[in-house]
């Protein structure tokens, strides 16, 4: 009928050790972003399952919760390396720059 | 059950809003300090307030936050070192042409320790934390022009976003093994037998509580992103994160270990008393090898949050009662030795190096003074704040039958000893070039005020120390006898 919880914890469990060997493998910073976001989201898949176990929506309102959060997480990300990207360029024009006679 | 118990925060919150709303709307020259003055007087007022509702715990939300001495002595503590923080950013060129966003994200990072701290649910203990990383991460970066600055906020956004959803896969956990997402209810599941799911989750929602906490105190072996962000990001920015998150994340150590599973504190003494005795021991051995003092600070601070979980380790009332004062005197000196490499950085380039303190003392005996109370109360030398904390705290450890906890921490202390005490020796040193050849430029009050003002406070927390100790038990009373 139902979900069993183990099903919900392997897959959560699955989750997170892909998010943490992207995490530990991954060079690039979107790499990262990303992967922690599947971190999170087995966080949410494990939150959801226990919701259902114990027949209890506070598991449903913190996953909610989290997903907003993490929403506001990629969002100072991405503004940062779009910032660092930024920031690169206008290092090497000002070096261009100093060299006019 | 009211609502109104809150007020503390909603204060916060809207001062936090007005002073960013601010940052979008003109001032003009005449109004270009209407920020700072608004921020510092909503922390009056939240200060006030925090005073005003000292007394038995009230909630609020249906027990999502908890208004009680634990949570408000800690929020006052936060409060000190927001506002602290908006002075020593007085004039400060990072943030120049910001302020306003300045000034309301360290207001809004402010609302999250003290959400954190004053937290009675997981759901709000998680938000506080995030409140505060998220609007920490953004201040590390404020200075978009300088790749240092950048480079260290990007760092601490990554590993902060792993500790965060570490954290949310232990509070996941632990929500899996009582029920419930309470902290109250937590505490009762966990005293009642029977519990229906295994035991090893339990054990593993302790362990990634502890880490993804540790990633945010910056506890070994969790600590590796401390020194570059706290080299990189502005100072001001240093000293917030090195005092206010410190008693945010320390609060939530207490809040969930001490308060919520005091039950099952045999599973998780030894867990935070192994973490605790590493840090202290990595902490002190890395700062030996620091030139800049903002990285030897950041060391240093990994060290010192070693000495606190000493206190979360034990889980008694006596240790709770030496975390928060030993925060109280933690705060004071951390306060009082950012103040002057803040004073050095806006006189001379490479300020933050120790060779920039050459001489200082000499030129300046007021800042030399200040600076050595500063090193001598961290490094605990009697009879500063410092050392009473430290022996409270190692006495805690010993009553409670961990004296090895206690023996590496007073060893760890010996070790700290060399690198505060050559700060000390560089400063009152002869100068290289004679005392004309010392750089000093005209002193910032706020700055000053702040030095000054946490070098009488590292003196005044040791000379009355027996009442500050009776305010913490209070408080620790409260978090632990619900």
């Amino acid at each position: 009928m139902s979900v069993p919880i183990g099903a919900y914890l392997m897959l959560s469990l699955a989750l997170l050790i892909l998010g943490l060997i992207g995490v530990m493998r991954r060079r690039n910073p979107l790499m990262l972003l990303l992967s922690v976001e599947l971190m999170l989201n087995a966080g949410n898949v494990a939150l959801i399952g226990f919701s259902r176990l114990w027949d209890d929506p506070s598991g449903q309102v913190f996953a909610l919760v989290v997903m907003v959060v993490a929403a506001a997480e990629v969002v100072i990300g991405l503004g940062l390396v779009v910032a660092i990207f930024r920031s690169r360029t206008n290092l090497d024009v000002d070096e261009m720059s100093s060299m006019r006679g | 059950m009211n609502a109104g118990a809150a007020l503390a925060l909603y204060v916060m919150g809207a001062v936090t809003v007005l002073v960013l709303v601010l940052a979008v709307t003109p001032l003009g020259a005449r109004g270009r300090r209407v920020p700072e003055v608004l921020a510092l007087l909503g922390l009056a007022a939240t200060v006030a307030i925090a005073v005003a509702q000292w007394g038995e715990r009230q909630t609020a939300f249906s027990g999502e936050l908890r208004v009680d001495r634990f949570g408000l002595l800690l929020a006052i503590l936060i409060v000190i070192a927001a506002g602290a923080t908006i002075l020593l950013s007085w004039g400060e060129p990072a943030a120049a042409g910001r302020r306003p966003e300045f000034t309301g994200l360290v207001l809004a990072a402010a609302t999250g320790m003290m959400l954190t701290v004053m937290s009675g649910d997981l759901v709000t203990l998680f938000i506080g934390i995030e409140l505060l990383s998220v609007s920490l991460y953004v201040l590390c970066a404020i200075e978009v022009a300088r790749g240092q600055s950048l480079e260290s906020g990007l760092k601490y956004l990554i590993t902060g976003a792993i500790g965060t959803a570490l954290l949310i896969y232990g509070f996941a956990l632990l929500y899996g093994v009582t029920g419930t997402t309470s902290l109250e209810g937590i505490s009762a599941r966990l005293g009642a037998v029977g519990s229906p799911a295994p035991e090893p989750l339990f054990i593993a929602a302790i362990v990634l509580v502890v880490v993804a906490l540790g990633f945010k105190a910056s506890t070994v072996p969790f600590h590796m992103w401390t020194p570059d962000v706290y080299q990189g990001a502005p100072t001001p920015v240093t000293t917030f994160m090195a005092t206010g998150t410190k008693t945010a994340v320390m609060g939530a150590f207490l809040l969930v270990f001490t308060g919520a599973t005091h039950q099952a504190s045999g599973d998780w003494r030894v867990v935070i008393g192994a973490v605790a005795a590493i840090t202290m021991v990595v902490g002190n051995i890395g700062a030996l090898l620091q030139d800049n003092i903002k990285r030897m600070l950041g060391w240093s601070s990994i060290a010192q949050a070693g000495y606190l979980l000493i206190g979360v380790a034990v889980g008694t009332l006596a240790g709770t009662e030496s975390v928060i004062y030993y925060l109280f005197a933690y705060v004071a000196m951390t306060l009082a030795a950012f103040a002057i490499v803040i004073l050095r950085e806006r006189e001379v380039e490479n300020g933050d190096h120790v060779e920039a303190l050459a001489g200082y003392g000499r030129a300046r005996p007021w800042a030399g003074v200040v600076m050595t109370l500063a090193m001598l109360c961290l490094a605990g030398f009697p009879p500063l704040a410092g050392f009473v904390g430290k022996f409270l705290l190692f006495g805690s450890a010993v009553d409670a039958d961990m004296t090895w906890l206690a023996i590496v921490g007073a060893v760890a202390s010996v070790v700290s000893v060399v690198y505060y005490l050559r700060v000390v020796i560089v400063m009152w040193a002869p100068p290289p070039g004679g005392r004309h050849e010392v750089r000093r430029l005209g002193v910032p009050r706020a700055v000053a005020g702040v030095a000054i003002a946490a070098g009488v406070a590292v003196i005044a927390l040791a000379i009355w120390a027996q009442p500050v100790l009776d305010v913490c038990a209070d408080a620790a009373r409260a978090l632990m006898i619900p």
